[in-house]
């Protein structure tokens, strides 16, 4: 098909330039410049999609972002991109569309037949319809979903890539119409620096499709000119196909930018601007809206500034034979331009019943009859429109049928204050033009334009003018001659909009479809039922109706709702009020906001300076906060099972070597540094010797363990501590809170080390040996180092410190080394000496010898919930001094007898597994809710008893010593428990000879 | 491929207008005093012979010596060329060698802050182009300390468990700014 509706002449599109494009499958031709849109009419496609809820034809209604109809899906597979408005796509070479919402086709929509039964699908239907039985909810969910819809997600990850900047400038101004322009250059002129973004590829907005002059020039090519000069600006930035679609706190507005497409893989799709502004000035513009008359969707019915968009802006005719109906000044422009473009127009019906004669004569001079006081009632056709049928605006029923395929309608101008009320500003109506405007701001920002209310171009380009120097003013700049700068001389018909409320048009059957809100298939009817029905709010008739949601979240519709609800409540408009207005504006594609940070890298990941000798190792790496860590480290041919019991073992009967880096390290310095952990601590730590190191226990506030790890004494005034890996960051946040806030008076300082050590503990009852061999300098027997002693040596010649610190029960040492050498000591460690060969173990094995001597884990025992006494450590509780947690711990909650404690549980058939997690019963039955008293904390197959282990928090604690509990497993079956026996939490080692070798 | 164990080393990115390359491993250290900071402030000036900016995100340069990076109240990072140091201790304070805690990247040209911009949201428009900086921030999540050596060169240093992580994400946004630049030349 040719470009039958596209005129030769006129126009900003590129002829030069042709684009094939497929819409359906079916092949098409475009220009540079056009939109799917626009080149679709220029196609004389009009079908464009199926409606929401009826699946009624659908065709292209606006020209801008408040296209409510022509949604179409873009791309195929992953790339596919659903709900993309065709009015705003911009036309590239093999584009490739389809239509949404039908089936099996655009032309033949099977689920059209919701359109037959739509009299008994009013608004609301499915909560009363589908209310029983309830347990077929879901397959009636399922097929509602379906037969309502708004395109299908792709189910392939996104291949394309998204950026994402923070900006910040002196003034962002959003949008590139004369107002916004003007603002910008006047801005820009006092030295400030200046962000200007418009959502179209070309500046200008609407005088992209007017037929004005502007310094002479045509007002398209004015807007071309001010653009550029203001690109050519040092203290300018600008972003065309930029649109700003939230206005966030701390005057920061967000922003997505289009990328057009190239070949270079690395080029972003879209970049996500948040950008933070010391003033904003808004110049987004007015949103038409539609009339409301009877059958008011057809394909061809068309808002009137789109209409004449599409003949200027495009040299599009979107139809052959037109019919105007308007309620303002703008109707006759569009006649005009129809008109001079070569379009036939059939008539203006203007719902007023008196207009300028200047008017009338510009009608008169192209043979338009004119009928004032006459609007359309009713329209008829098929997947096209037919006919209308016009009348007077106060008598139902219509008198006369009109052929026509294109009707142009204008229902007034909606401010687009969408941005304004997004910074908590209420906007307030206004009568002279019966519509919403921005009310006192909330933020640093002004509205100006048509944004404002304000339709007249002079009137726009002036405010522009003060707006841009005011904010410049206010962001701190001297404006030193503010008559710099003056606004284009216009040419050409500019006329005042003038417009008269004009709400619904006379119903001319009972059951006749007025839609209000095109995209979601809300007609007048279903606001009169909502209102009937109690949803007399605007904000639950927006959710009874759905009026106002959807894509284009009411950009056309949500006025005319408004005051079609007033009317019924017998209020004015602003007693109604407008629902909120909340981001994004347009929409916005999920992989835009998640940027770069997406599938694994979703979080940043953390690596140990030996991570490279552990991928060499052959590692199965897990995560451990933001730390990737070895699980463990299996051969070939070996489970992770084995592997992990493997590990195990040879750390009870030789030598094995672990990562401990992501411990969190903290130096503690000062002359009151004893004192500080005296406080932070449940034990005493002032007393410490230099040289020795101690195991402590902080709590919280309400007397919960926060946290254990060892402090070493390195002299009179200084520390080390280490604390566990997950909540590195957050004891050294606890520590400074209590510095800086309870306790600004004791001379401490911190300084964070995790990052500066790199970390080893070389454990088992080889290990001295294995140590001492690269450690010639001093001997490590335990006369010179005895547990919990500390030294600063060399190892391997590398600078370390060496703590005799245990996690596993067996003789053990913890290596600390500068971070830059930790893979250098770590390939020292593994190197096989006199026939002992260190083994390398990793978190698994770690948490098999910790739960064999029955130490707490951070997060699994000491889970927030439980107190030092509940995990049998009340020894540690100081009553010497105070501590942080001392006096909650006093509340009698905290010493009830019934709490839940620390104990070990053995299988009592041998063999079987005692799963971690499992609820602990006192009967071998579930007695259902209430029932359980504790539960596993930790479960793991024990080497050194070659069975089933686990610690559990249970109520009583050791007083249930040698009973029988049971072990509610949900994954066996509610009735199924394993039986277990209670002992005390130690399985291995208790007296500590092994630790103490 | 990165080398955990020290700085990855030579140009990592080079386009118009853009250069990452590894920054020096220097000699850092950490100097506090929360009771007594001007006892600090005046040992830092009679050892290194120059006072140290006592405001927050200034850098002072020592001729032949540190530069002093002050990030907060009565708190300055010393950062040494290789192999030099602060030769005695410091009163009533601590000095601690930070030195491994973290590795970076030099970023140089036009466009190092449009760089810098794709993950951190700090607003470096009021740094006074003449002098040298610093900030702490985040770059995409990634705890960041920008050290400005000029107008457009800037040194940004990560936590080292972080430095494969900041590489890919810092890259990632090289290449696509490369991509957007070569794509608006091209039309």
């Amino acid at each position: 098909m040719s470009q039958k509706f596209r005129n030769l002449t006129g126009g900003n599109i590129s002829r030069n330039s042709p684009l094939d494009f497929r819409f359906n499958g079916t092949l098409y031709q475009g220009y540079q410049g056009d939109t799917l849109a626009s080149a679709l009419l220029a196609n004389g496609v009009r079908l464009v999609g199926r409606s929401f809820k009826y699946h009624r034809p659908r065709g292209v209604f606006s020209a801008g972002p408040e296209e409510p109809s022509a949604l179409v899906q873009l791309g195929r597979g992953p790339l596919a991109e659903p709900n993309t408005r065709a009015t705003q796509v911009e036309l590239s070479a093999n584009l490739e569309a389809f239509s949404q919402n039908c089936w099996p086709s655009v032309n033949l929509d099977l689920l059209s037949i919701n359109n037959l039964f739509s009299a008994v699908l009013p608004a609301g239907f499915y909560y009363k319809t589908f209310m029983a039985p309830r347990r077929l909810w879901p397959w009636y969910e399922k097929m509602i979903r379906k037969a309502a819809g708004m395109g299908t997600a792709p189910d392939q990850a996104d291949p394309d890539h998204y950026l994402c900047s923070y900006a910040h400038c002196d003034v962002l101004v959003v949008g590139a119409g004369p107002s916004g322009l003007m603002s910008a250059r006047a801005a820009a002129s006092t030295g400030a620096s200046v962000m200007l973004v418009d959502e179209n590829p070309a500046p200008g907005g609407w005088l992209q499709r007017e037929r004005l002059n502007l310094d002479g020039m045509p007002s398209a090519n004015w807007a071309e000119s001010a653009w550029q000069e203001l690109t050519d600006l040092p203290n300018v930035t600008v972003h065309a196909r930029a649109t700003a679609f939230g206005y966030y706190d701390h005057n920061m507005v967000a922003i997505l930018e289009r990328i057009p497409g190239g070949t270079d893989k690395d080029l972003p799709s879209q970049r996500l601007w948040r950008v933070r502004a010391k003033r904003i000035v808004l110049a987004t513009g007015a949103i038409e809206r539609p009339l409301v008359f009877a059958n008011n969707d057809r394909p061809g019915v068309m808002l009137a500034g789109a209409a004449r968009a599409y003949a200027n802006q495009y040299a599009v005719r979107a139809g052959s034979r037109a019919v105007v109906a308007t309620n303002n000044n703008s109707g006759y422009l569009t006649a005009v331009d129809l008109a001079d473009s070569g379009l036939a127009v059939a008539a203006v019906m203007d719902s007023r019943c008196s207009v300028d004669h200047a008017l009338l004569g510009m009608m008169e001079e192209r043979g338009i009859p004119v009928d004032l006081g006459h609007t359309v009632h009713d329209t008829r056709g098929g997947k096209t429109l037919g006919a209308v049928r016009t009348g007077a605006t106060d008598v139902a029923g219509g008198s006369q049928w009109v052929d026509c395929d294109l009707l142009a309608v204008s229902g007034g101008w909606s401010p687009a204050v969408h941005l304004h009320a997004q910074t908590g500003a209420r906007p307030v109506y206004s009568p002279q033009i019966e519509a919403f405007v921005p009310g006192p701001s909330k933020q640093a920002e002004q509205t100006i334009g048509a944004a404002r209310g304000n339709y007249e171009l002079e009137g726009c380009l002036n405010e522009g003018l003060r707006a841009g120097m005011q904010a410049a003013r206010l962001a701190g700049f001297d404006i030193s001659d503010e008559d710099s700068l003056s606004i284009p001389a216009i040419s050409g018909v500019n006329l005042l909009y003038g417009q008269e409320a004009f709400w619904q048009a006379p119903r001319p059957g009972k059951r006749s479809k007025q839609f209000v809100d095109i995209q979601d298939d809300v007609t007048t009817l279903d606001i009169e039922l909502a209102h009937r029905e109690g949803y007399v709010s605007v904000e639950h008739l927006k959710r009874y109706t759905t009026l106002g949601m959807g894509t284009d979240q009411g950009k056309t519709s949500n006025i005319n709702g408004m005051a079609l609800l007033a009317r019924l409540r017998q209020e004015p408009i602003p007693r109604v009020g407008t629902t909120t207005f909340r981001p994004p504006y347009t929409p916005v594609t999920l992989g835009a906001l998640a940027g770069g940070e997406t599938g694994a890298r979703v979080k940043p990941t953390r690596h140990t300076p030996m991570h490279a000798q552990h991928l060499a190792l052959g590692a199965v790496f897990a995560p451990l906060g933001l730390w990737t860590r070895p699980q463990g480290y299996p051969r070939p041919g070996e489970s992770m099972q084995q592997c992990v019991q493997r590990e195990a073992r040879a750390v009870r009967s030789a030598v094995g070597l672990t990562d401990v880096s992501t411990l969190g390290k903290i130096s503690i310095q000062g002359a009151d540094a004893g004192e500080f952990l005296n406080r932070i601590y449940v034990n005493q730590f002032s007393s410490l010797p230099t040289g020795r190191a101690r195991y402590g226990l902080m709590l919280r506030e309400d007397g919960m363990i926060l946290d254990d790890g060892t402090v070493t004494r390195l002299s009179e005034h200084a520390y080390f501590m280490t604390c566990t890996s997950g909540n590195a960051s957050g004891v050294l946040q606890h520590l400074e809170y209590y510095l800086e806030v309870a306790w600004p008076e004791l001379d401490v300082n911190l300084c964070e080390l995790t990052e500066q050590w790199a970390a080893v503990a070389l454990a088992g009852p080889l290990s001295r040996g294995v140590l001492q061999r690269l450690c010639p300098e001093s001997a490590l027997d335990a006369t010179h180092l005895p547990v919990m002693g500390a030294i600063d040596t060399t190892v391997a010649g590398i600078p370390a410190r060496i703590i005799r610190i245990s996690f596993s029960g067996e003789l053990a040492f913890e290596i600390y080394v500068p971070s830059s050498r930790g893979g250098e000591l770590w390939d020292a460690l593994l190197v096989t000496r006199d026939h002992i060969e260190v083994t390398p173990y990793g978190m698994d094995a770690l948490e098999v010898l910790r739960i064999e001597k029955g130490f707490i884990g951070i997060g699994t025992e000491a889970d927030g919930r439980t107190t030092a006494e509940d995990l049998g450590l009340q020894r540690m509780l100081s009553k010497k001094k105070w501590f942080v947690g001392q006096l909650a711990l006093q509340r009698p909650g905290l010493n009830h007898a019934d709490r839940m404690k620390l104990v070990g549980l053995t299988p009592a058939i041998a063999g079987d597994e005692l799963p971690e997690g499992a609820q602990v019963l006192a009967q071998a039955v579930s007695t259902g809710p209430g029932c359980s008293i504790g539960h596993v904390s930790s479960s793991t197959h024990s080497v050194v008893l070659g069975t089933s282990i686990a610690l559990a928090l249970v109520k009583g604690g050791s007083i249930r010593s040698g009973d029988t509990v049971f072990l509610a497993d949900p994954a066996r079956g509610a009735n199924q428990t394993i039986p277990a026996r209670v002992t005390a939490p130690c399985f291995y080692d208790p007296e500590g000879a092994r630790l103490h070798d | 491929m990165i080398d955990h164990s020290g700085s990855p080393g030579g140009t990592l990115f080079s386009a118009p207008g853009l250069t990452i390359d590894a920054a020096p491993v220097d000699h850092w250290l950490q100097a506090g005093s929360r009771a007594h900071p001007s006892q600090l402030k005046a040992f830092l000036a009679t050892a290194l012979g120059v006072e140290p900016n006592e405001r927050v995100n200034t850098v002072t340069r020592v001729p032949g010596g540190p530069e002093i990076l002050a990030v907060g109240p009565g708190r300055w990072l010393l950062r040494y060329p290789p192999g030099r140091t602060l030769d005695s201790p410091a009163p009533q304070s601590s000095v601690t060698d930070i030195s491994d805690s973290m590795l970076g990247f030099r970023v140089s040209g036009d466009g190092a802050r449009e760089l810098l911009g794709t993950g951190c949201p700090l607003e470096l428009g009021d740094w006074d182009d003449t002098r040298p900086g610093c900030a702490h921030s985040l770059f995409h999540h990634i705890p960041l300390l920008i050290h400005r050596l000029q107008n457009n060169t800037l040194d940004l240093l990560v936590p080292r468990s972080y430095l494969a992580e900041f590489q890919h994400a810092l890259l990632h946004s090289a290449r696509a700014l490369a991509a957007l630049q070569s794509n608006t030349e091209n039309g």
